[in-house]
C-alpha cells in the first residue's frame, strides 16, 4: 500500500500555483523578461545611489566654483563642469561633471530616478484603490449608483486632462499648500502626485467595473451569497481577486504614463522643483543648453549630454513598464491557457 | 439617423454644461486660485506696496467671487446686471447681448452669450476668444500636417505588418510602436533640435554646406517673406514629432484591426474566388478593417490641441498650446478656462461625431 501511494503521488502532476504558472508563462516573453531585468536594475540603482555618491543630491561641490586652468579657457569660470572632472585638489570625480550652481550631475540623475519611479508608483497605488472602489461599488451595486458613478466618469473623461493637469499643479505649487504641509523637499511632489491622481483613475473604475459586472452573476457568486457571506466578503473576497488580471496589466502600465506626464510637468517647471531633482526637472531649461551648444560635437561640450541621459531613463523605463505590461498581460490571460 | 443625432447633440450640450461647473469648480476652488489671488493681493495693498484696486476689482469681477459658490457658477454663465467692460484702451464699453422680445427685455453677459471674458494678465484687457482665435490657424496647420503625414505612413506600415504577421517587419513595427508610445515627446523634440538644427548649423559654420539644417522653432523667419515654403520649413521637425507617436498608435490599431478581418471568412472566400492579392487586401479587408479606426482617429482629434502643449512649447511655435501655456504661467484664467472649454466641447462633439460616422461606415449597425 506504501508503495502504491508513492507511485500514485509520483504520477499525479505536480501542484501548480497559479503564481508560478504565471510566471512560467510570462518568463517566455524575452522583451517582457529584458524590461523586468532593466527595471530591477533601474530600482536597485536609485535605491543604492546615496551609498555609493560621496555627494548629495542638493550639495554644492564648492571645489567646483574654483575657476580651473587646466579647461579650455571659455569654460575655466563656469561651474558647469565636464564629464570625468575631478578638482585640481582632489577630491572625488564628478562622472557627469557639475551642473549651474556645481551639484555633482550623476547624484542628482539617480536621485531624480528615484523622485520620477517613486511618483509613478505612489500615483498608480492611489489611483488603483480609488478606481477599484469607485467600480466595485458601480458594478456590485448597480442600478441608481452605477449609473450616478458612471456618468460622473463620463464627464471627466470630457475632460481634457493635460491642460487641467498644468494649470491646477501651476496653482497648487503658487498656493504653497502642499509645502506647508510635506515640507520644503516633498511639497512640489506631493502636489504632483495629487494633482496626476485627481484624473488618473478614471480608466480602471470602468475596467473594475466591467469586470465585476461580468462576474456579478456567475454560479460561484450566488452560492457564497447562499452561505450567507456579507457584500464586502463578496467584492474582497470573491470578485477582487477573480478581476485581478486586467488591473494588474493595467496599473503596470498606466505607472509609464504617469512618469511621461511628471517628466512634462517637471520639465515646464510646473511640476517637482529644484533643489529637489526628477528626471524632468533636470532636462528644464535645457533648450537653453542646446543654444549655447559652440561645439562641432555637443557632447564633447559641457551641456549637450545632460539633455540626453534623462530623457533617455525616462524612455528606457517606460519602454520597460510597456514590455513588462505587455508580458503580463500575455502571461495573466486566461485564453492563452491551453 | 437625423433624430438620433439631435438627441445626442442635445445630450451633449447638458454634458458640456455639466462640464463648465467642473471646470469652473475645479479653477475656483483649488489652492491658488483667484480666490487666494485675491487675498494676496489685498494683503499686499495693505502694506507698502500699492496693488491696483482695478486688477482685485477686474480678478471678481471675471468670476464673479463676490457671491456665494453655486450663485457665482450661475452668475458666470449668464448675469443680467453685467453689461459693461473695460476693453484694452481702458474704455466702458458694452457687452453680453440687450434683446427686446415684446415686453421683455433681457440684457446681460456670460459664457452663456459668449463673453469669455478678457485677459488679466498676459494682454491685459484683450478678449480671450480673440487672442485665441488668432493662433487657431498656426495650431491647425501643425496639427491636421501630423495627422495627415500620420496616416499616410502608418497605413502600410499597419497593414504590411498584418499580412506577415510574426515576419522580421512585423517585429521592427511592434518594437518601434513600443518605442513611440513609450517617448516622452519632448524629450524627442529637444533631440532632434541638437541633431539636426543645432548641430548641423555648427557644421555648415565649419564649411559642411550640404547638412541638413532645420530651424529648431518659431512659425517663420522673421527676415524673410512669410510665404508657404517658409512655413513648411518651419513645420517639419513638429511635425515629424507630432506625427511619431501617431503613427507608433495608429498602425498598431490598423495592425491589429487588419489581422481580425483577414481571419473573417468573406476574406477566405474572395481568396478562394482567385481574386488577386491587391483586390482582397484592398477592397475586402481593409475597406471592414477601417471601421475600428475610423472611430480610434476621430476621437483622436481634440487630443491633437492638447497633445501638441508639448510639441508647441518645445519649438517655441505660436500656437494655442503654447499660448494656453504661457497664461498657466501667468494664471491667466480667463484665457486658461476658455481654452478648457473649447477643447472639452471638441471631446463631446468627436465623440458624437465617432458614433455617427461608425454607422456611416458601418450598415450593420442601425440606430434605434
Amino acid at each position: 500500500m506504501a508503495t502504491m501511494a508513492k507511485v500514485e503521488e509520483r504520477l499525479a502532476p505536480a501542484e501548480q500555483s497559479q503564481l508560478s504558472m504565471t510566471w512560467r508563462r510570462f518568463r517566455k516573453h524575452r522583451m517582457g523578461l529584458i524590461g523586468l531585468v532593466t527595471i530591477i536594475l533601474l530600482v536597485s540603482s536609485v535605491i543604492v545611489i546615496p551609498l555609493i555618491s560621496p555627494y548629495g543630491y542638493d550639495q554644492i561641490d564648492p571645489l567646483a566654483l574654483i575657476p580651473d586652468s587646466r579647461l579650455p579657457i571659455a569654460a575655466q569660470a563656469s561651474t558647469f563642469k565636464p564629464m570625468m572632472w575631478t578638482s585640481p585638489v582632489g577630491g572625488p570625480t564628478h562622472i557627469l561633471g557639475t551642473d549651474d550652481v556645481g551639484r555633482d550631475n550623476f547624484t542628482r540623475l539617480f536621485y531624480g530616478g528615484r523622485i520620477s519611479l517613486a511618483v509613478g508608483i505612489i500615483t498608480t497605488l492611489i489611483v488603483l484603490v480609488i478606481g477599484s472602489t469607485v467600480g466595485a461599488l458601480a458594478g456590485f451595486y448597480g442600478k441608481w449608483v452605477d449609473t450616478l458613478l458612471m456618468r460622473l466618469v463620463d464627464l471627466l473623461l470630457s475632460l481634457p486632462e493635460l491642460p487641467i493637469l498644468l494649470i491646477m499643479s501651476k496653482m497648487l505649487n503658487e498656493s504653497g499648500v502642499m509645502t506647508n504641509i510635506f515640507g520644503r523637499a516633498l511639497g512640489t511632489v506631493a502636489t504632483i502626485v495629487l494633482v496626476l491622481s485627481f484624473l488618473g483613475w478614471l480608466g480602471l473604475s470602468r475596467l473594475v467595473r466591467g469586470s465585476i459586472l461580468s462576474l456579478r452573476s456567475l454560479d460561484f457568486v450566488e452560492a457564497s451569497r447562499a452561505l450567507g457571506a456579507s457584500d464586502r466578503r463578496i467584492i474582497m473576497r470573491h470578485l477582487m481577486p477573480n478581476s485581478m488580471a486586467p488591473i494588474i496589466v493595467a496599473a503596470t502600465l498606466a505607472v509609464g504614463g504617469f512618469i511621461i506626464s511628471e517628466s512634462f510637468l517637471s520639465f515646464l517647471g510646473l511640476g517637482i522643483q529644484s533643489p529637489t531633482p526628477s528626471w524632468g526637472n533636470l532636462l528644464q531649461g535645457s533648450q537653453e543648453y542646446a543654444a549655447f551648444i559652440t561645439n562641432v560635437n555637443p557632447f564633447e561640450e559641457i551641456r549637450g549630454y545632460l539633455i540626453l541621459f534623462p530623457g533617455f531613463l525616462i524612455l528606457l523605463t517606460v519602454l520597460s513598464i510597456n514590455f513588462i505590461g505587455d508580458a503580463l498581460r500575455d502571461a495573466l490571460d486566461p485564453r492563452l491557457k491551453m | 439617423m437625423a433624430i438620433y443625432i439631435i438627441r445626442r447633440l442635445i445630450q451633449g450640450f447638458i454634458v458640456l454644461v455639466l462640464a463648465t461647473l467642473v471646470i469652473y469648480t475645479i479653477l475656483v476652488a483649488t489652492p491658488g486660485g483667484p480666490r487666494d489671488q485675491v487675498e494676496e493681493l489685498k494683503q499686499q495693498s495693505s502694506g507698502s506696496r500699492k496693488v491696483s484696486q482695478s486688477y482685485v476689482e477686474s480678478i471678481l469681477k471675471a468670476y464673479k467671487l463676490d457671491s456665494p459658490y453655486p450663485l457665482n457658477y450661475l452668475r458666470w454663465l449668464f448675469d443680467p446686471k453685467d453689461t459693461q467692460e473695460l476693453n484694452e484702451y481702458n474704455q466702458l464699453v458694452q457687452k453680453g447681448i440687450d434683446v427686446h422680445i415684446g415686453d421683455w427685455h433681457i440684457a446681460g453677459s456670460g459664457v452663456l452669450t459668449g463673453n469669455f471674458g478678457r485677459s488679466i494678465s498676459i494682454a491685459k484687457g484683450l478678449q480671450v476668444t480673440d487672442m485665441l482665435a488668432g493662433k487657431v490657424g498656426n495650431t491647425l496647420a501643425l496639427t491636421f500636417s501630423a495627422l495627415v503625414f500620420s496616416l499616410i505612413v502608418a497605413f502600410p506600415i499597419g497593414i504590411i505588418s498584418a499580412i506577415r504577421q510574426y515576419s522580421k517587419i512585423d517585429y521592427a513595427v511592434t518594437a518601434f510602436s513600443f518605442v513611440g508610445l513609450s517617448m516622452p515627446t519632448f524629450w524627442l523634440g529637444l533631440m532632434l533640435i541638437i541633431f539636426l538644427a543645432v548641430l548641423p548649423k555648427q557644421l555648415s559654420l565649419n564649411g559642411c554646406t550640404w547638412c541638413p539644417y532645420l530651424p529648431p522653432g518659431a512659425t517663420y523667419d522673421i527676415d524673410r517673406d512669410n510665404d508657404v515654403i517658409n512655413r513648411i520649413y518651419h513645420l517639419v521637425l513638429p511635425v515629424v514629432v507630432l506625427s511619431f507617436v501617431q503613427v507608433a498608435s495608429f498602425s498598431r490599431y490598423i495592425r491589429s484591426s487588419m489581422l481580425e478581418v483577414l481571419r473573417q471568412d468573406y476574406v477566405r472566400t474572395a481568396w478562394a474566388k482567385g481574386l488577386s492579392q491587391r483586390v482582397v487586401i484592398l477592397k475586402h479587408a481593409l475597406r471592414n478593417a477601417l471601421i475600428p479606426v475610423i472611430t480610434i482617429v476621430t476621437l483622436g482629434l481634440p487630443f491633437l490641441f492638447s497633445g501638441a502643449i508639448a510639441t508647441e512649447t518645445v519649438f517655441a511655435y505660436s500656437g494655442m498650446g503654447r499660448l494656453f501655456v504661457d497664461a498657466v504661467f501667468q494664471i491667466d484664467l480667463p484665457l486658461v478656462m476658455t481654452f478648457l472649454l473649447i477643447i472639452t466641447a471638441l471631446i463631446i462633439l468627436c465623440n458624437i461625431l465617432a458614433d455617427i460616422l461608425y454607422a456611416v461606415a458601418d450598415p450593420r449597425i442601425r440606430f434605434s
